[in-house]
């Protein structure tokens, strides 16, 4: 007797985890089911699941395919603003065009360390979503995307992820195109002359009349960082008059954040706060006519939207003794250069 | 006219040559020079190219936020013989508000490359500034190196690919079989249970 029970609960084990195997395709068809295991989101009230799965059992899902880039990759950003994005691509639901939802496709494109861009009315309902631009067959139909990409998100790869669902609530997504967006090295210098008061010869700290705002207009992080080869350097030459001999050395004068601050004491003037202020003097300049060209110390200028502008002050900070009186300029020997790489 | 009236014009016209010139000196102060450049390569993303081997990109220049037309002067940096301009003028025009002004590069594998070679090139843009008639007049430049490596990438694989969806479906349906199986052994223990309770009676 107890032998015949042992046997008929094998016999009921073995059919059971049959059935089971049987089952588990239909029950993890249902869109994210054991997701929602995970997430708790299956809490015992209002068991609308239930519903939804035996719809979805009977319903042929859509199906997305290709996405296609409307402009060749990789893509350039716009200076300072932001870019339409556009790419396309086609859902198919074998139940015909009219089962998918026109406005359920929507975007994004992520890449890891960037904040993600959206066209999803389901994210932000202002967004506007994918639109349908025409029917493929009597299948399908072809939905055009625009995201705005922003000045100074990162160059590198990017994903693109689309979705769409038909009236049955069957969702489709497709997350394998990759676009690249380039590294753009923009800055904006203003003002792009720096004027200065009459000086007299021997006058010291002479403080240019206008600073010089320099802002990250790209997507490429000035980083300040020698190591990185990402440094603002500053190409500076010696002043000279129209006629004459006497000039004004380039060893002469200082550049440095005027905003800076830690142990920037906010004199731009002082040629020993190496951290913020720089020297325009190569170590192995002699004493006499002198450029100079190398890093500007502490001009770190990140790819953001906010602090990325910096404000250099120039000074003068030692006027030679011997200048004979006439206006000095780089009119003849060669405009200041500021070199971003 | 009396020497009074007189008097009042000159100072007027005195006032008038001022306020102009106040106005040319403000004016050239925010003068706003903004310039940029693009480049499909950069120091994390090398070009791959073959030995013999001949590539065509374009850096582009932008100017969209400068209150004045500049012009740009291009060289090459590196290793010549690898990098050459396309166009024989190589100083560009970049108008206010332009944002697509092509630079065409060619790169050029020598025959006797080897896989891994490795070589640093680049282009760098001076803007050419114009003499205003002011102390320091300050331009921007922008160096855009990058290495050509002789040899294919190394395949990346896709954090976000169908390949991750269908690992996650399998993750999900060996879940849902672990519950169900948990759900049937503590069956069987019950119909055990029960049916021990009922034979001891």
């Amino acid at each position: 007797m107890i032998k015949k029970l042992k046997k008929e609960t094998v016999i009921l084990f073995v059919i059971l985890l049959f059935l089971i195997f049987l089952s588990i395709p239909q029950v993890s068809s249902y869109p994210r089911f054991f997701d929602r295991l995970k997430e708790n989101l299956i809490t015992g009230e209002a068991p609308t699941q239930t519903a939804t799965l035996s719809i979805t059992v009977g319903n042929n899902p859509p199906v997305i395919g290709n996405v296609t880039l409307d402009e060749a990759d990789s893509i350039t950003l716009t200076e300072n603003g932001n870019k339409s994005f556009s790419f396309s691509f086609v859902v198919t639901d074998a139940d015909g065009l009219n089962n998918i939802i026109n406005g359920s496709a929507v975007a994004n494109i992520s890449r890891t360390g960037e904040t993600s861009r959206y066209n999803d009315t389901f994210v932000n309902p202002n967004d506007g979503g994918c639109k349908a631009v025409n029917n493929v067959g009597t299948n399908g139909k072809n939905f055009s995307c625009i995201i705005n990409v922003v000045f100074y998100d990162a160059a590198g790869s990017w994903n693109i992820s689309v979705r769409a669902n038909d009236s049955n609530n069957n969702f489709a997504q497709n997350t394998t195109k990759t676009f690249t967006i380039q590294e753009s090295t923009n800055i904006a210098l203003n003002p792009s002359t720096i004027t200065y008061p009459s000086v007299t010869p021997n006058q010291k700290n002479v403080s240019a009349s206008i600073n010089l705002t320099i802002t990250n207009t790209g997507n490429d992080d000035l980083s300040g960082r020698e190591s990185t080869g990402e440094t603002l350097n500053i190409t500076a030459i010696t002043l000279v008059p129209s006629t004459g001999t006497t000039f004004i050395p380039a060893s002469n004068f200082t550049i440095g954040e005027v905003n800076s601050t830690g142990t920037h004491i906010m004199d731009y003037c002082d040629p020993s706060i190496t951290a913020n202020v720089t020297r325009l003097r190569n170590v192995t300049d002699a004493v006499g006519f002198s450029n100079f060209t190398g890093a500007i110390n502490g001009s770190s200028l990140l790819a953001q939207a906010v602090g990325n502008i910096r404000s250099f002050g120039i000074c003068l900070i030692h006027a030679p003794n011997d200048l004979a009186s006439a206006t000095y300029s780089t009119a003849n020997s060669g405009a200041w250069t500021i070199l971003a790489f | 006219m009396d020497n009074i009236s007189l008097l009042k014009m000159k100072n007027k016209t005195k006032f008038g040559i001022f306020g102009v010139f106040l106005l040319l000196l403000i004016i050239s102060s925010f003068n706003v020079s903004s310039s940029g450049v693009s480049s499909p390569y950069w120091d994390e993303n090398p070009m791959y190219a073959q030995p013999d081997e001949v590539k065509e990109f374009s850096y582009t220049l932008q100017n969209m936020v400068g209150t004045e037309n500049i012009q740009m002067k291009a060289e090459t940096e590196g290793d010549k013989n690898i990098i050459h301009l396309v166009d024989t003028n190589t100083i560009y025009n970049v108008p206010i508000g332009s944002s697509d002004v092509k630079v065409p590069v060619k790169i050029t594998v020598p025959k006797d490359a080897k896989e891994g070679d490795e070589f640093q090139v680049g282009v760098r843009f001076t803007a050419i500034s114009e003499n205003k008639g002011q102390p320091v007049t300050i331009g921007a430049a922008f160096s855009k190196g990058f290495k050509v490596i002789v040899g294919k990438p190394t395949p990346i694989v896709n954090e976000n690919t169908n390949a991750e969806v269908g690992k996650s479906l399998l993750s999900n349906q060996v879940i849902g079989f672990l519950i169900l199986v948990v759900i049937l052994i503590i069956l069987l223990f019950a119909i055990k249970y029960f049916h021990k309770k009922r034979e001891n009676k």
